[in-house]
Order: structure tokens, then C-alpha cells, then sequence
């Protein structure tokens, strides 16, 4: 028995989700449309999170924080946007207090000098990287929050400043700026760590 | 030496955001509980709220009617505005009396507003709130086995395919999910997830939908009420057309198709049907052969 007709339903049904309809679900407050939408985009937004917040508990917190608010979020949601975009966005607006959190954890982990796991194969390699992220994280510890997540979405997602903007709900040219500041101030802030 | 050290960090700062987590699973399960959590103590304010309304309403059209209103609001108002009222300007209304006096010498509630809405006001929020609370997918209505009967809500706009954490009553459900307020998950709900995570897991990542049909019937059997069952049973009809057991896979997908677990892919399940329809019409044997 061939398939195609099936398969085909099959696709549209799993990978052309109408999001439109999706979104009514959400605003509804459906839970089942939430676990939809986490299944299909926990991975980008993790992702964004853990650029943002340069840890894996408080990424993992903001990852929480958007999808349990995202009904209410939805509720205001005009369209426009891809939904993935929206999410990032939700993230952005959420992301003062694991910033905050994280950071300070960072302190504390850096205070007891506990050591990186290594799971590369060239070790020297893998602890440059390592060194040269947590150094990152450190120095975006200093910025504001809205210029590091100028700096996040645009240089380290590679987002336009456009996309960056309409996530960050400002306008390009204050985009442009935020991460022109940002650059400047952690090119800075690495030199000082002595990092070569 | 800044720029490409500044490059370079930023490299393995995205390196990081790439990295695979072994959360996800874990955090999906949290967003699911507090989203649940969280509508039942909004159905629990309601039905705190509406009574309470209720009953404000009907006291106060009582007091209006028996001409004890006045007394009464003159009470409120002194109360809240922390002024003492004779005793003969409020002794009006027999009713009113016992608690205008009590009131009448209460010491100032300095956390009550001075101008506290009148007595009818409220009542227009909790209705509103309930009317809204009412359009709400109402907690235990799906039910998971396709041939039962149908949810009590199917003529609502959205019916949660979520269906309850526990097959006892309601109040037991809040009692157990308060006694979890403290972060952990409950044996049953562990449970539920481990038998949820072993099903997706199969048919998601390993694409290998003989055992995710099995696992999801053990979801199904062991969990007939859990919060993802409406999702297990649509999952189970699609393992079924992919494994090509078509009427098997249709009469999983009809409940769906027919709007039972509203409109929780209604779409979906009745473009497979059709197609399965199709697909069998296309291979039966011809007349002449």
C-alpha cells in the first residue's frame, strides 16, 4: 500500500502547523498547544538562553519562564513575527533576573575554581574555548542588560539588527548602537582580563 | 589582537549555546506542571469568588429590599473611613444592627482603602472573571479512551486535551498538588513522565513506532487521566498509519476527527483519515482482475 497520500497529510500535519490557530490555542491557555510549541522551539531558545545567560541552570530557568508565560504572552501577540522570533523576544523581556543570577553564580564558581568538564578530544583546544567563553560571559556580566542582548542576538546568534530590533522591541539604529558600545567596551574588558 | 580575541570569544560563547542540555525533558515537565498548577488555582479562585459574589449580591438586593441598605453602606463607608457612627444613625434596620455595631466601634482598618467601592461594584468583576474562567478547557473532561463517552465540554471553544493528574476527586487532586508546593514531583507524576519521556522518545527521536505503539499503550493503560493521555492516545494513531495498520489507525484518529477532543487535531486527524480512505480505495482490487 503506498503511503503518499498519507505521508503527505502526514507532513503537513507535523511540519505546516498553522500558527495562527496555534496561537488561538495558546492565548486559550491550552496546555497542550504550550507543549507543542516547546517541542518545536525549546532547542532555539535554549539556545538564545544560554548565549545570553552563560549558564546551564539559569538558561534552563529563562527557557521555563518563557513557555509558562507564554499564554499570557500570547494574549497580546499581533502577528508579525515568527513565533520562534516571539519567543526569543518573551526570553529577552524575562532575562534581567537570570542574567543577574547567573552572574552571580559565576562569582561563586570562579571564587571556588571549580574545573570545566572537558569533553573535547584536543584538550587545549577545549579548555581555550572554555576559557575564552566563561572570559566572555564575565565581560558581558558588566554590560547592561540591553547591551548584551544587542551583542548576543546580533554578533554571537548572527541575527540582522533588524531581527535584533524586532526582538528587542527598539529600533534598528538603537540597535546598532547598543552593539557598537557593547563591542568597544568588551574588547576593552577582555584585554584587561589578559586574556591572549 | 582585540577584534579577533573578541571573534574568537564570541565563537565559543555560540559553541556553548550549541552544546547539546540533558534539561529539556526535565524543564518541559516543569513548564507542563506550574501551567497546570497554575489554571487550578485560577478555577479555584473562581469558585471561591462566585459564591462569594453571590452572595454579596443577594444580601445586598436583601438589604435594599428591606430597607437596610443605607444603614449598612453608612457603616461600610464609616468603617473604612475610620469614623465613628452614632449608635441612632445606623440602627435603622433590625438586620444591619448586629454587625453596625460591631463596626461601629472598629478601630480603623488602615488596610482598607478610603473609598472602597460600593457594595454592587464588585460584583460585575468576579462575574466577568467567571464568564471568562468559564470559556476555560475545564479540567477532568477528556477522556482517554476512544470509545467512552464524550468530554462534557465538547461545545466548548477549547478543550484541554490535558486531562486530570489523578482519577480522584478534584479536591484530593489540589490537596496532593499542594503537598508538592515544594518543588518536587510526586511518585505518580515521576512516574508519568518517565512513561511519557520512554514514548517520545521512541517515536520522536528514534522514529521506531513498533515500540513507541507499545510504549504508548503503557502511557495509556498506566496513566488514563495523565496530562499528556490526549496526546498519547493521537501519537498511538500514528504509529498505527505508520506501521500501515490502517483500520486500527483510524478508528485511534476518529475520536479526534469527530471533535471530541475539540478542536486538538481535528484537522490532522481528518486529513489521515481521509487519506487512509484513499490509499485503501487505490489498492483494493478491481472488478475485471
Amino acid at each position: 500500500m503506498t503511503l503518499s497520500k498519507v505521508e503527505m497529510s502526514l507532513a503537513v500535519g507535523q511540519l505546516g502547523r498553522n500558527e495562527d490557530s496555534l496561537m488561538e490555542r495558546l492565548a486559550r491557555g491550552e496546555a497542550s498547544a504550550v507543549g507543542e510549541v516547546y517541542d518545536q522551539h525549546h532547542q532555539s531558545v535554549r539556545a538564545f538562553a544560554r548565549r545570553l545567560v552563560g549558564d546551564e541552570a539559569s538558561a534552563e530557568d529563562l527557557v521555563h519562564d518563557v513557555f509558562v508565560s507564554l499564554p499570557r504572552a500570547a494574549q497580546g501577540f499581533r502577528g508579525g513575527s515568527a513565533l520562534r522570533t516571539f519567543l526569543i523576544s518573551i526570553a529577552v523581556n524575562h532575562a534581567r533576573h537570570h542574567v543577574r543570577s547567573a552572574a552571580r553564580r559565576r562569582k561563586a564558581m570562579d571564587r571556588f575554581a571549580l574545573e570545566p568538564t572537558d569533553e573535547s578530544s584536543t584538550p587545549e583546544q577545549a579548555a581555550r574555548k572554555i576559557e575564552l567563553a566563561r572570559a566572555l560571559s564575565r565581560a558581558l556580566d558588566k554590560l547592561s542588560v540591553e547591551h548584551r542582548v544587542a551583542f548576543v542576538l546580533c554578533d554571537v546568534e548572527e541575527r540582522s539588527s533588524r531581527e535584533a530590533a524586532e526582538i528587542a522591541g527598539v529600533p534598528e539604529g538603537t540597535v546598532r548602537t547598543r552593539l557598537h558600545h557593547a563591542r568597544k567596551k568588551l574588547r576593552a574588558l577582555l584585554e584587561k582580563e589578559g586574556i591572549r | 589582537m582585540s577584534n579577533d580575541l573578541l571573534n574568537e570569544a564570541t565563537g565559543a560563547l555560540k559553541e556553548l549555546g550549541d552544546a547539546p542540555a540533558n534539561a529539556s525533558e526535565l524543564t518541559r515537565a516543569r513548564v507542563m506542571r506550574d501551567l497546570h498548577r497554575e489554571h487550578r488555582r485560577r478555577v479555584s479562585r473562581t469558585l471561591i469568588l462566585v459564591p462569594a459574589a453571590a452572595i454579596l449580591l443577594g444580601a445586598t438586593a436583601a438589604a435594599a429590599t428591606t430597607g437596610g441598605l443605607s444603614g449598612a453602606w453608612r457603616a461600610v463607608v464609616s468603617v473604612v473611613s475610620g469614623e465613628r457612627i452614632g449608635g441612632d444613625e445606623v440602627t435603622t434596620s433590625s438586620t444591619a444592627t448586629p454587625d453596625v455595631r460591631r463596626t461601629a466601634g472598629a478601630e480603623t482598618n488602615p488596610a482598607l482603602p478610603a473609598d472602597t467601592a460600593a457594595p454592587t461594584e464588585p460584583a460585575p468583576e468576579p462575574a466577568a472573571s467567571a464568564a471568562e474562567e468559564s470559556t476555560e478547557p475545564s479540567e477532568p473532561v477528556a477522556e482517554p479512551a476512544p470509545v467512552a463517552e464524550k468530554p462534557t465540554s465538547a461545545g466548548e471553544q477549547g478543550i484541554s486535551p490535558q486531562g486530570q493528574a489523578r482519577p480522584s476527586a478534584p479536591a484530593a487532586t489540589g490537596a496532593a498538588s499542594q503537598t508538592a508546593a515544594d518543588g518536587a514531583l510526586s511518585e505518580a507524576e515521576a512516574l508519568e513522565l518517565s512513561l511519557y519521556r520512554k514514548a517520545h522518545q521512541a517515536h520522536f527521536n528514534a522514529h521506531d513506532y513498533g515500540a513507541a505503539l507499545v510504549a504508548w499503550n503503557d502511557y495509556i493503560q498506566r496513566a488514563p487521566r495523565g496530562r499528556f493521555a490526549a496526546e498519547a492516545q493521537y501519537n498511538r494513531g500514528i504509529c498505527l498509519v505508520r506501521l500501515g495498520r490502517s483500520a486500527e489507525a483510524e478508528r485511534a484518529l476518529r475520536p479526534f476527527a469527530e471533535g471530541r477532543y475539540g478542536e486538538y487535531r481535528r484537522d490532522e486527524a481528518k486529513r489521515l483519515i481521509e487519506a487512509l480512505r484513499g490509499d485503501a480505495a487505490s489498492t483494493a482490487p478491481s472488478p475485471g482482475n
